[in-house]
């Protein structure tokens, strides 16, 4: 939001802490479906390459 | 110097299209002057940013300057912003400016005394003698301010408008998110291509309109709202020592065409709204601008929109402006009944002149797009019915704006009173005499905080605040501006019967309670015999 | 004001990260801009959540995209690849139907059915029936499109309906390699011609990649250049909207039914958790806890976020699927604004923020009238 021509300080976001082990441990009870999200470090990959 | 510039949230009911260009000059100009400058954009994105997360960012440094602006619709989140960088930077000096304070700078100094300086109507040159008055702190010599000093409210010499525009430097664009507001550059809510639009920015060319309609003002930067700031007597002395203070002022074409080049190689833009608040007004420059803009080549890259008035739409204008890369052409339609053209909004053009522009803007391949209003001092049911027939025709869907009473206009000005008695009942209760004898210091008191209330309760005119109609209530205003978005005649109508206002006879048989008794009268005539 | 720290650098590493730098969008920012959002990105919620899905994904169903793979390869090898559907003209746009929640809550199926839309409708399987039911059809839309992706063998249900089989001859299917075989046998009965496609799951881990290897062999004397991979998003929804710009062009997708999330307000507008009902097994389950006050921690939270969406002014709840989906929708979405103008038009869901446009789905069609 705040932008300048100097170095101005970081705020820290007033997030609560989550408990990151119970936060996975809940993601990996969760279903699951039969595809992922597909990642590439080739942009002009990410969404559709013509011949496989 | 650390200065911190906080542009409030605006129009937050809709996408955030447009950079704020003003709060980003005045930040290029710190810059120029040599000071530590941050721009605090609260409007980059949806949805807006708490107060809470708001004085967060406020608090990263120790300010020396923190400084504020916007409209009059602004005022109820500047107040807010006001509140809380006082609190959180006791000792900064706050600097505030803009429309919200340019037409009432008394009241607001006195409504916010977190406010140190105010600067009013056009802000740069005001703005850099600030920055370089800070040290010294002799306000007094500073034109166009008003400050705080002891008890008082100071009021400096009020400062002429700046007669060359090109020398106001570029926005600070470095210190906004521009991604951010590229993110929205197809916004939905927009007309004119831009859903085409991949990288649109915002731009103004010129700064005034020869118009004076009367809900209309122009943030102190042109002749008209000067003689009403500050009198027909100092504007002419203004005009004898410095120069005439124009209606209009322009930015050269070589000033715009070089500023839009520099956007293309840093930005790749591709879309241009120019905010302008009557482009086509000036037929000869319109046509020097297109020439050159082609010229460079401008035409095959950037796509343009912009506003205009009316009778000055010609095909010749039309024809040139498409070949410039015009897309759209904004015109303030307003009204579809010349009554309320002429007399209430005081425009000078008619609903005849609309129907021109829109045709000869179709006719030339330019998309149209008219805004239009309800509530007018004395406009009636009969006159909102022509302005539904007038969009019926022309196959446009609107959603009118209410009729606001921004202060500074002449509907303000000219209905002051039954505006405040709005906010406060007993106000309405001694217009209608139903009271008297109240102490004079008691009625002042009552309206200084109607006034305020009035101030806080200012919106973008798609909501109803208050009204300055004489026919209408506000259950009757919001109805009536439903039922013209829907173009429902017939809601219209039975509305008016409803209310016992009486309709043309010409509505009869878009009428269902006149089709009803018509109808009624005729099958019922023949058993009555 | 911290200190500034520096450090040595040898030519090629440097111009590795500028590069990398400036392919992230970081190119006028900071380097302490970029080091910062990589770091950020590592830790952040979505990206753990990324990597448990891939890892799950791998688990669970790796073997069964093998064998389908196997047994679909003769008909692949002698298929149609979904390239053929590139058209000469791209069409104005094109609609996705989704099947989530507030498809039928806001009747868009019947609203668009009465409508003079002109582009191309692409449709997820689980909701084809329900669209030819209520009147989109490919007798008043000529360009008709269905995208089937996922693995297992109850996906045939979708086309084993009467009404399916009654339009399918006039439906084009793009369907992935790895479908059950059982799924394409109930296509083919059902009258629609195949397109094939590979979903991309690994292809950038090389050789060894399933993608990699099953594009070789899907190759033949018929489709000596084998067949298109597409980002799926992990979900049909997603994948129909990649399909709809990258293969079938459309310069504006529009999405209806694309929630990704459940509904949590009853008829009042207000949050209720009762309205989640045991459909919903796992997040049933946590509903039951928030509820209770049993497990009303921050974790929970944000596994089960319950968020407003200010577009469509309405409240959601996801469960970590699909908060995982909509995650990536919706930087897609951002991130493609330049190739495709996405709008939403589901009047409900998860999928708003910026770069999205949203708006009411008869407002779109009024608009484009």
């Amino acid at each position: 939001m705040i932008k300048s021509n100097f170095n101005v300080k970081k705020i820290e976001t007033d997030k609560e802490n989550v408990d990151k082990q119970k936060f996975e441990a809940l993601i990996e009870s969760s279903g699951v479906g039969s595809h992922m999200v597909f990642r590439t470090t080739e942009n002009d990959d990410e969404f559709f390459i013509e011949e496989l | 110097m650390k200065v911190l510039l906080i542009q409030p949230p605006v129009r937050v009911d809709i996408d955030p299209c447009d950079i704020p260009a003003g709060i980003a000059i005045l930040s290029s100009i710190a810059i120029e002057e040599g000071h530590q400058v941050a721009l605090l954009d609260l409007n980059s994105s949806r949805p807006i940013p708490s107060l809470r997360d708001s004085a967060k960012q406020i608090a990263v440094e120790k300010w020396d300057i923190i400084a504020i602006g916007g409209l009059s619709s602004m005022y109820k989140d500047i107040k807010k912003l006001l509140y809380i960088s006082r609190k959180i930077n006791p000792d900064a000096l706050i600097v505030a400016g803009g429309g919200f304070i340019t037409y009432m700078p008394q009241k607001m100094m006195e409504f916010n005394p977190e406010i140190d300086i105010a600067v009013m109507g056009e802000g740069e040159e005001t703005w850099r003698e600030v920055l370089r008055t800070y040290d010294s702190k002799q306000w007094n010599k500073v034109k166009g301010i008003c400050y705080r000093q002891d008890d008082t409210i100071v009021f400096n010499e009020p400062r002429p408008l700046i007669p060359n525009l090109d020398v106001i430097p570029y926005p600070a664009y470095d210190l906004l998110d521009m991604d951010s507001y590229f993110s929205y550059s197809g916004s939905m809510w927009f007309p004119g291509g831009f859903w085409n639009a991949k990288r649109r920015i915002n731009f103004v060319t010129e700064r005034g309109c020869p118009r004076q309609c009367t809900f209309c003002t122009h943030n102190g930067m042109n002749r008209w709202d000067q003689l009403a700031l500050y009198g027909d007597k100092k504007v002419k002395e203004m005009d004898k020592e410095f120069e005439y203070q124009a209606i209009t002022r322009f930015f050269s074409p070589e000033y715009i065409v070089k500023h839009v080049k520099m956007l293309y190689e840093k930005y790749k833009i591709d879309y241009i709204c120019l905010l302008d608040e009557n482009l086509t007004a000036y037929p000869k420059r319109v046509h020097e601008f297109c020439d050159l803009w082609i010229q460079e080549g401008l035409h095959k890259k950037v796509k343009l929109g912009t506003s205009g008035d009316a009778p000055s739409i010609s095909p010749e204008i039309v024809k040139h402006m498409k070949e410039a890369g015009f897309v759209y052409i904004s015109v303030g339609g307003e009204s579809g009944s010349d009554k309320v053209l002429l007399k209430d909004i005081g425009k000078g053009v008619t609903s005849a002149d609309n129907q021109r522009a829109i045709d000869t803007m179709r006719n030339n391949g330019v998309e149209p797009h008219m805004t239009f209003m309800v509530g007018n001092p004395n406009e009636d049911i009969n006159d909102v019915l022509e302005t539904v027939k007038f969009l019926k025709h022309n196959k446009a869907t609107v959603n009118p704006f209410i009729c606001t009473p921004y202060p500074g206009t002449k509907i303000f000005m000219d209905h002051e009173d039954s505006i405040l008695a709005q906010y406060d009942e007993k106000l309405e209760l001694l217009r209608n005499n139903k009271i008297s004898d109240i102490p004079k210091d008691l009625v002042a008191k009552w309206k200084n905080d109607a006034l305020e209330k009035f101030l806080l309760s200012l919106n973008n005119a798609t909501d109803y605040s208050c009204t300055v109609s004489q026919k209408f209530d506000f259950g009757d205003l919001i109805a009536i501006k439903h039922f013209m978005n829907l173009q429902d005649y017939g809601k219209l109508l039975k509305l008016a019967h409803m209310r016992n206002w009486s309709h043309d006879e010409k509505w009869n048989k878009e009428c269902p309670v006149c089709l009803a008794e018509n109808q009624v009268s005729v099958e019922l005539k023949p058993r009555l015999n | 004001m911290s200190e500034n720290i520096s450090f040595d650098l040898d030519e090629k590493t440097y111009q590795k990260l500028l590069e990398k730098k400036e392919n992230m969008g970081f190119k006028n920012k900071s380097w302490n801009e970029w080091f910062s959002n990589l770091i950020d990105e590592e830790n952040s919620y979505s990206k753990i959540l990324e990597n448990i899905f891939e890892k799950k994904n791998y688990d669970v169903y790796f073997d069964d995209w093998i064998k389908n793979f196997k047994n679909n390869l003769l008909t692949i090898q002698n298929g149609h690849s979904a390239k053929k559907l590139i058209p000469e003209k791209e069409y104005p746009s094109g609609i996705i139907i989704g099947g989530g929640p507030s498809l039928k809550k806001h009747n868009h199926l019947k609203i668009l059915a009465n409508s003079n839309f002109e582009g191309a409708i692409i449709c997820c399987d689980s909701v084809l029936s329900k669209a030819l039911e209520e009147g989109v059809t490919p007798d008043k839309f000529k360009n008709f499109f269905v995208v089937v992706i996922d693995t297992q063998s109850h996906q045939k249900q979708w086309f084993e309906k009467d009404i399916v089989k009654k339009f399918g001859s006039k439906i084009k299917c793009i369907v992935s390699t790895t479908v059950h075989p059982s799924t394409y046998e109930a296509i083919i009965d059902s009258g629609m011609e195949v397109y094939w496609v590979h979903a991309l799951f690994d292809y950038d881990k090389g050789k060894t990649s399933f993608n990699y290897i099953s594009g070789i062999m899907s190759r033949s004397e018929k489709n000596q250049k084998g067949f298109p991979g597409i980002q799926t998003g992990g979900n049909v929804g997603t994948a129909a909207w990649t399909v709809s710009w990258n293969i079938l062009k459309c310069p504006e997708v529009i999405l209806i039914g694309i929630d990704q999330s459940y509904p949590i307000e009853n008829q009042n507008g207000e949050i209720d958790f009762n309205s989640i009902g045991r459909a919903h097994p796992i997040l049933y389950e946590y509903v039951e806890k928030i509820k209770s006050g049993k497990d009303n921690s921050e974790s929970v939270k944000q596994a089960f976020p319950i968020t407003f969406n200010p577009d469509f002014n309405c409240h959601y709840i996801q469960d970590p699927v699909f908060l995982y989906y909509s995650n990536a929708l919706k930087e897609f979405i951002q991130k493609t604004q330049n190739k495709v103008k996405t709008i939403n038009a589901t009047e409900g869901g998860a999928i708003f923020g910026n770069g999205i446009n949203s708006i009411k789905f008869n407002e779109y069609l009024k608009l484009k009238n």
